[in-house]
């Protein structure tokens, strides 16, 4: 069960505050609705043997965090058709004409070793059910959202330029002591924080700015049918 | 000999570390709600960090030297170099470093100026800090000149550092990285001085600041 991986936990004892965080700007709180009822051909693996199978792999290059975020939800909504990171990387740098058709990231780190975003990434993989530019979930969407067995992606904006990505998969409840989230960062790995702290101040330097709501890829969305397996 | 020196926390920031380890590190704190995605993850007490959960105070939290964290962000960069970076709050590593340590964080709240954890590493990240920072006595530089010793994070190409801060009149700073993106750096050789380091990662600051609005690290 243990990750082996660095935990980050903050208690806050804000109660009550789990809505209003402040010392940000740019992004505001939405409530979005619980995920629909799964179809019947997802097949989710909510609990795999080993857990470390469900810890987020460090980035694989500086640049990567989108490259491993959507390689690890992908391989918790579908593994029945996993992507390596290269792969990926290879997939949406071709898509977005960073480099050329018959490239391989594999064969060329440095080179692919480039910002992008998120939803592309989990566009390629066919898990981005939506995005929410500018917003940040409310801690009652995150519940919901994990209840119904789905990771939550999150733009982190720094303050002063730049940004990285990381996901909530997990959260704890304490009432008037306060809430946490669990978030899988692809370079300090899985860690409970406050969520307050987390969306104003993460982890510490930026805050949650954009939103990526996911899905189990259909077949006909899923590596196994690009041809690419 | 080694004469790097930490500076002192104010009293209060030590203290809110302590209090909020004797809280978390309880074994009965259980929250009323929990569910991952996943299996649920498996969290350090006050035994795993070699501590007794009763005497947790501000030299326990204090005994492998206090660190001001400082960060530098790509707008502070325009003037100043690194000595634009901003204190940000400051770093505890507690604990036995054969059993386990964990890298606290607490920062002062803006409008009640009260002191508050705001992180808790544990694991691989809060010992490699340790073991960066135990390596940091054998330097060469350490040996002749006196630093004060602080963490250094530039959030967004992803580098943690410790930042030898020099308050001679001749004032040479140097920086030992012990995060670099993905990587985790044990300190050795001789650490660049901060204008050298600047310009080794002066690429990498020009690229961040030119991701697109969408794009991340």
């Amino acid at each position: 069960m243990s990750s082996g991986g660095p935990i980050v936990v903050v208690l806050s004892g804000s109660a009550g505050a789990a809505n209003s965080p402040g010392n940000f700007s740019g992004s505001k709180a939405v409530p979005v609705d619980p995920p629909d009822p799964k179809p019947a051909h997802e097949s989710r693996v909510l609990a795999p043997k080993d857990g470390t199978e469900l810890v987020m792999a460090r980035q694989r290059l500086t640049d990567w965090c989108w490259d491993a975020v959507a390689v690890w939800a992908h391989n918790l909504l579908n593994p029945e058709s996993p992507w390596t990171p290269d792969e990926l990387a290879t997939r949406v740098l071709q898509d977005e004409g960073q480099i050329g058709e018959s490239d391989d990231c594999s064969k060329m780190l440095n080179r692919c070793n480039v910002p992008e975003a998120l939803d592309v990434a989990l566009k390629a993989t066919g898990n981005l059910d939506q995005t929410l530019p500018g917003q940040y979930l409310t801690f009652s969407s995150i519940v919901a959202q994990i209840k119904a067995g789905y990771p939550v992606g999150a733009r982190i904006a720094w303050f002063g330029g730049g940004a990285h990505f990381v996901a909530v998969d997990g959260y704890r409840d304490f009432g008037a002591l306060g809430q946490q989230v669990h978030v899988q960062d692809p370079l300090r790995g899985p860690g409970l924080l406050d969520y307050n702290v987390f969306v104003s101040n993460y982890p510490p330097g930026g805050s949650w700015n954009d939103t990526y709501l996911m899905k189990v890829a259909k077949p006909a969305e899923s590596r196994v049918a690009t041809g690419l397996g | 000999m080694s004469i790097i020196r930490s500076t002192t926390p104010p009293a209060k920031a030590s203290l809110a570390v302590a209090r909020a380890l004797q809280v978390f590190l309880q074994p009965d704190l259980k929250p009323q709600d929990e569910r991952y995605v996943g299996p649920q993850p498996s969290l350090p007490d006050a035994a795993s960090l070699g501590l007794d959960l009763t005497s947790i105070d501000v030299a326990t939290v204090e005994q492998h030297g206090p660190l001001g964290v400082y960060t530098l962000h790509l707008n502070d960069l325009s003037g100043g170099g690194i000595r634009a970076a901003v204190p940000t709050g400051w770093g505890f590593l507690v604990g036995d470093p054969k059993q386990g340590i964990i890298l606290c964080t607490v920062a002062q709240q803006p409008v009640t100026g009260a002191w508050r954890l705001t992180s808790a590493y544990y694991g691989e990240h809060a010992n490699n800090v340790f073991t960066a920072k135990d390596k940091l006595k054998s330097l060469a530089q350490t040996q002749t000149r006196s630093y004060e010793l602080r963490i250094l994070v530039i959030p967004a190409i992803h580098v943690e550092a410790f930042w030898l801060f020099d308050r001679s009149p001749s004032a040479t700073d140097l920086v030992a990285v012990y995060v670099d993106g993905q990587r985790y750096v044990v300190p050795a050789g001789n650490p660049p001085s901060a204008a050298t380091f600047l310009c080794s990662v002066e690429p990498r600051l020009q690229l961040a600041a030119a991701s697109a609005r969408r794009h991340g690290t």
